[in-house]
């Protein structure tokens, strides 16, 4: 029943309408300009996994696949020497290193392409926090329609000293990543965005426990399970990773006519003399987490709901502080 | 350093203030002027000393004051109204009250005259009249001031077909609309495709762009500044209206007391009924008990009253709102739930105003008014499943509310200089974030701010050498919260130098604080404006702006024409965080705010007006250009302006052919919008949860607002037909066409492929896509008019 409610989408309804009233119309207009191909070089340095840098061409949007560069020279420097020199593999389309990524170590990758420019960037890969106690709360709120929604609750350590970046995934298992659904935690909303990235600006204990309400798409099945994955990451990939987000909230609301013209999101790139991102991060995982059945109701009653919040809150694997979850 | 300039400037001011005060003085005379059939005060009608050039206009009030040598003849103009002079032999201190005759009244036995006369134009302000804004095209066929006012130099809306102003490359949030001096805080209707001021109620429209007298401020581009009309004192009349998208009535007549009368206007949408009637068809292809309902509709009321010639007393109310509502409703044999969502917006007004005129010198009008803006939303979900009942909700809203007392005083210390002067304060009452949430754990944010605004401004108005009008002021403004204190001097200067009776030039230079920021997302039909105000993380933002110009009238007054040139600097500007566009339900929403930014902006305005004939009319042209710059927006750099237009035209016609018929035609033709392009994709990398990467495609995008949407033009026509009844009665018919050759203009770009709805894959070829509203949009309107004197025109 209540999943009928999701098909009520206020703005389509509102839009529909507005296209009958003003008879708007959408067209294809022009021709794009002409764009010379410019290299992007792409790696995420994971702590533990071996080391592997795409590097490709920006080119005009009216290419299907981009190029992707073949024919480079992609040196590897770790904490300023040279460490190697990568081999293209066709197989993954991207030069492969035999380096294992390591934390606290500066990587540096220098490309030479025929007829450009030299390109570099450099990054660090920070140590990873430790995730204490997650659970699944099966109700974290309730959504513009009355549909309840879930909230995943952990706590991870982290040194208010120093400036440190993270990025949360919430994975429904086996696999996609649920968005976060009207956040609540200060250290989000710190962030201007509704998005899982943050930083410990404001955090000043060593400990931090955070409550994340999200989305699962289908949010009465009760049998769903889920696995936090923190991400502690570079601020290069801080501040890309935040990007990204963002430019896919504008890929959903292009020729959305209750937005109008949407403000351009520029994508962060720390390559010099080209685009793309090289950066680091290392990542834990939680185990599985399931809501305990016995608890569950497909709806249940507002008195219930308003004495307290724990009775659909279930814990279904626990981390106690002394055996943080280890890397993956 | 602009500090010790503003000290500097009023130190000067005030000593040639004082130097002019040891010169003689003569004898006052003050009074109002009005309609002698209706008894409402006429504007701007010019009170001048027969023979000579020595006079003054009436003031928003129709009151003026001037000095005479007994005895002395004074004539008395006003467009469209018999010319009057009155010999003054004796002393009086009575205020005088001059009735004029309209030309409708007598036109075989009075004199008509044109009462343009240059020393009462000035530069940096637009005027138009009540008649002047019925006849411009608008869709659904009925007048509206603010798409009027769209059409004047240096004014732009802020995308079409809205009410919002863009003046001077100011964000609409810069501008103050004064309700009879009353700030009214949200100007729109139906997601700015209508504004709430509802032409049948007005009077008159000012809007300074520049030069603002001290007696006006806190909004940095504008004033606009709307005088209500007055009910007619003799007889009871009105009108009935319906139109494409609404009905509205006028009503209007004495209120009982002597010298007292009442006007109350009031509009309500037809398009709720067509919501409603597309929910039903909705209802019945998918079986669903669900409604849909928007529309909106306002009230607005004035009464008053003139006990005598010393004291005028006027309470003035508005009220509107829009909504949009939805319901839903479903029912089996084991449960009933109902879903519903409700979105309002809208103001509140209530003024009480008094003048006096305490003698032939002095003049004194006191003001006390409370308004009140605010954005709700509301969702409800009630449902029955045996045994357990639910009732969720969660409610949102945003308001400010503004309870202001102002005391604003006229004397002329002589016959070529008067002094404004007065105090206003004002508290401005923000929530501009309150947020419940009924579920477990319930969340209750809500955070009142308090300001205090206190204001002393001091105005003079020195006429030297007969040929410098000029305008000299300051304004002290304190604005004070638990967290922020901000003392402002604004030096203003509005030096006007006569070179002929024809032609003037202009000088003026003005400084402007505000102290709210209007953070809104454009293109949003379901309004998001919200209001926040400054404090210590926002900071107040200000304004300096020079500007020249000349102005003059050709061939025997035929033709007015002006010419401008400004300059604007603009600091601490504040706007969302990209990628934000709403606070509400956000304890932290300052972090969604960016603050600190500045702008500028330079333009060139044209204007020519033939006010005189069957033919009438104006074009205006404004070359411009407007930038922005903020730390976190285009890596900092400075960046064109969102709604900056570079070159805007526009041409107005109307034709009276006889009495029944006139007719008009408005072509506009502007610079497209700016808009970011996309100049090519590349690859970025996805990390996905069993640490694999993936690569998608995202754009690259060029210099924001670095090109132009493809230029914007359009056609309107009107006709207009009036007749009578045979009961005597006057009705009107009003035919428009909106964009006449259905130009298709763009609205905005974007880039997708050719599958949009389904997402970027990387496989996919982006194209650029034009959407564009408002294609060719006729439309009526009737109009019903009702009079005891029925075979007379009202006017507007």
């Amino acid at each position: 029943m209540f999943n009928r409610f999701k098909n009520i989408n206020i703005q389509i309804v509102v839009a529909v309408l507005g296209v009958l009233i003003f008879s708007s119309c959408r067209k294809i207009i022009g021709e794009l300009p002409e764009f010379d191909q410019v290299p992007v070089i792409n790696a995420l340095l994971i702590n533990g996994k071996p080391i592997t840098i795409h590097v490709s061409f920006a080119a005009h949007p009216d290419t299907t696949g981009l190029p992707v560069c073949e024919n480079a020279n992609v040196s590897l420097f770790i904490d300023g020497r040279l460490a190697e020199n990568m081999n293209y593999d066709e197989h993954q389309q991207a030069y492969i290193s035999n380096q294992i990524a390591e934390i606290n170590k500066c990587y540096r990758c220098e490309v030479v392409i025929p007829n450009h420019d030299t390109l570099s960037a450099e990054t660090y890969i920070p140590a990873p926090s430790n995730i204490y106690n997650p659970t699944v709360k099966y109700i974290g709120g309730y959504d513009n329609e009355g549909r309840p929604y879930p909230a995943v609750v952990f706590s991870f350590d982290t040194n208010p000293d120093i400036m440190t970046y993270y990025q949360v995934f919430i994975e429904n298992v086996p696999g996609y990543e649920c968005p976060l659904y009207n956040p609540t935690d200060e250290v989000i909303l710190n962030e201007g965005t509704d998005h899982p990235v943050f930083s410990n600006e404001i955090i000043q204990d060593t400990i931090y426990t955070m409550e994340l309400p999200f989305l699962t798409g289908s949010s009465s099945d009760i049998r769903e399970k889920y696995v936090i994955e923190l991400r502690t990451v570079s601020e290069d990939y801080y501040t890309f990773i935040k990007q990204a987000y963002l430019f896919d909230d504008y890929i959903n609301n292009i020729g959305n006519i209750m937005t109008g013209a949407l403000v351009p999101q520029y994508m962060y790139s720390n390559v010099t003399n080209g685009y793309g991102i090289f950066a680091g991060l290392s990542i834990v995982r939680s185990d599985t987490l399931v809501p305990q059945m016995k608890e569950l109701r497909h709806f249940p009653s507002l008195g219930e709901k308003t004495k307290g919040n724990s009775s659909f809150s279930s814990t279904i694997t626990t981390l106690p502080k002394s055996t943080p979850a280890k890397p993956i | 350093m602009k500090s010790i300039f503003a000290i500097r400037f009023s130190l000067i001011m005030t000593a040639i203030a004082l130097s002019l005060a040891t010169l003689a003085q003569k004898h006052h005379i003050s009074g109002y002027v009005s309609d002698a059939s209706t008894g409402e005060r006429l504007i701007g009608a010019s009170v001048v000393i027969d023979s000579t050039s020595t006079g003054v206009a009436t003031d928003n009030l129709g009151y003026f004051s001037l000095q005479i040598e007994i005895p002395a003849t004074i004539r008395i103009s006003f467009t469209g109204y018999a010319n009057m002079r009155i010999n003054i032999e004796n002393v009086t201190t009575a205020p005088l009250n001059i009735s004029l005759l309209n030309n409708s009244t007598n036109l075989d036995t009075v004199e008509i005259v044109s009462s343009k006369n240059i020393i009462n134009q000035k530069l940096n302000v637009n005027t138009l009249t009540a008649k002047e804004i019925e006849r411009l095209p608008v869709i659904g066929s009925k007048p509206d001031i603010m798409k009027a006012a769209q059409l004047l130099p240096g004014i732009e809306p802020m995308n079409e077909a809205t009410s919002s102003l863009i003046v001077r490359g100011g964000n609409p949030g810069e501008n103050s609309y004064l309700f009879d001096n009353v700030p009214l805080i949200y100007v729109n209707h139906l997601g700015g495709f209508m504004s709430v001021f509802n032409s049948e109620m007005i009077n008159s429209l000012k809007i300074y762009k520049g030069g603002f007298p001290a007696k006006y401020g806190g909004k940095l581009s504008s004033i606009v500044d709307i005088t209500q009309r007055e009910g007619d004192k003799n007889n009871f009349k009105g009108s009935l209206c319906a139109g494409a998208t609404d009905i509205s009535f006028s009503f209007e007549g004495p209120a009982g007391l002597k010298n007292s009368s009442f006007i109350i206007t009031g509009r309500k949408t037809f398009i709720d009924l067509y919501y409603l009637g597309v929910s039903a068809i909705a209802q019945y292809v998918e079986a669903q008990d669900f409604s849909i309902l928007y529309g909106f509709h306002d009230i607005n009321g004035k009464y008053s009253w003139h006990p005598n010639n010393k004291n005028s007393f006027y309470l003035n109310i508005y009220e509107g709102d829009d909504y949009l509502k939805i319901w839903k409703k479903e029912e089996d044999r084991h449960e009933l739930s109902k879903f519903s969502t409700s979105n309002v917006w809208g103001n509140f007004l209530v003024s009480g105003v008094w003048n006096r005129i305490v003698n032939p010198k002095l003049f004194v009008s006191n003001t006390i008014s409370y308004s009140k803006y605010r954005l709700k939303n509301k969702y409800n979900l009630y449902a029955e499943m045996s045994p357990d009942t639910i009732d969720y909700w969660t409610k949102g809203q945003s308001a400010v509310q503004d309870i202001g007392i102002q005391s604003n005083w006229k004397y002329p210390l002589m016959n070529n200089w008067n002094m404004e002067f007065g105090a206003q304060v004002s508290l401005q009452i923000s929530n501009p974030n309150n947020y419940t949430n009924q579920y477990i754990g319930s969340t209750n944010i809500s955070e009142i701010l308090y300001g205090l605004n206190s204001v002393v401004y001091l105005e003079n108005k020195i006429h030297l050498l007969k040929i410098i009008n000029a305008n000299l002021g300051v304004r002290l403004s304190h604005y004070y919260t638990k967290d922020y204190n901000k003392l402002s001097i604004e030096p203003r200067a509005d030096i006007n130098i006569l070179l002929s009776d024809n032609h003037l030039l202009n000088l003026s230079y003005m400084r402007v604080t505000q102290n709210s920021y209007l953070l809104f997302t454009a293109g949003n039909i379901m309004n998001n404006e919200v209001w926040v105000p400054a404090g210590a993380d926002i900071k107040s933002s200000y304004s300096d702006q020079l500007s020249f110009g000349w102005r003059g009238s050709l061939y025997n007054n035929m033709f007015e024409a002006e010419v401008d040139i400004y300059y604007k600097k603009l600091y601490n500007l504040a706007t969302y965080k990209e990628g934000c566009t709403n606070i509400i339900g956000d304890g932290n929403w300052r972090n969604k705010v960016i603050s600190g930014g500045s702008g500028k902006s330079m333009g060139l305005e044209i204007m020519l007006k033939k006010t005189t004939g069957n033919w009438t009319g104006f074009a205006s042209y404004t070359l411009s250009h407007a930038t922005r710059q903020f730390e976190e927006i285009n890596n900092g750099e400075e960046y064109i302006f969102d709604f900056n237009r570079p070159h805007s035209f526009s041409v107005n016609i109307a034709y009276d052919l006889n009495r029944k018929w006139s007719f008009s035609a408005l072509w506009i033709c502007q610079s497209g919008l700016p808009y970011t392009p996309v100049l090519a994709v590349q690859y970025i990398p996805i990390l996905y949860n069993d640490g694999s990467i993936h690569y998608e495609k995202s754009f690259i995008f060029g210099e924001r607002n670095s090109e132009k949407l493809k230029l914007y033009h359009r056609l309107d026509l009107v006709a207009k037909y009036s007749k009578y009844s045979k009961r005597g009665r006057q009705v009107e018919w009003t035919f428009s066409i909106y964009n006449a050759y259905c130009r298709q203009n763009p609205y905005y770009y974007f880039y997708a492929p050719e599958d949009w709805q389904y997402g970027l894959n990387t496989d996919a070829i982006l194209y650029k896509y034009q959407f564009s509203f408002f294609p060719i949009i006729p439309s009526f309107s009737y109009k019903l008019f009702f009079d005891k004197n029925p075979r007379k025109k009202p006017s507007l």
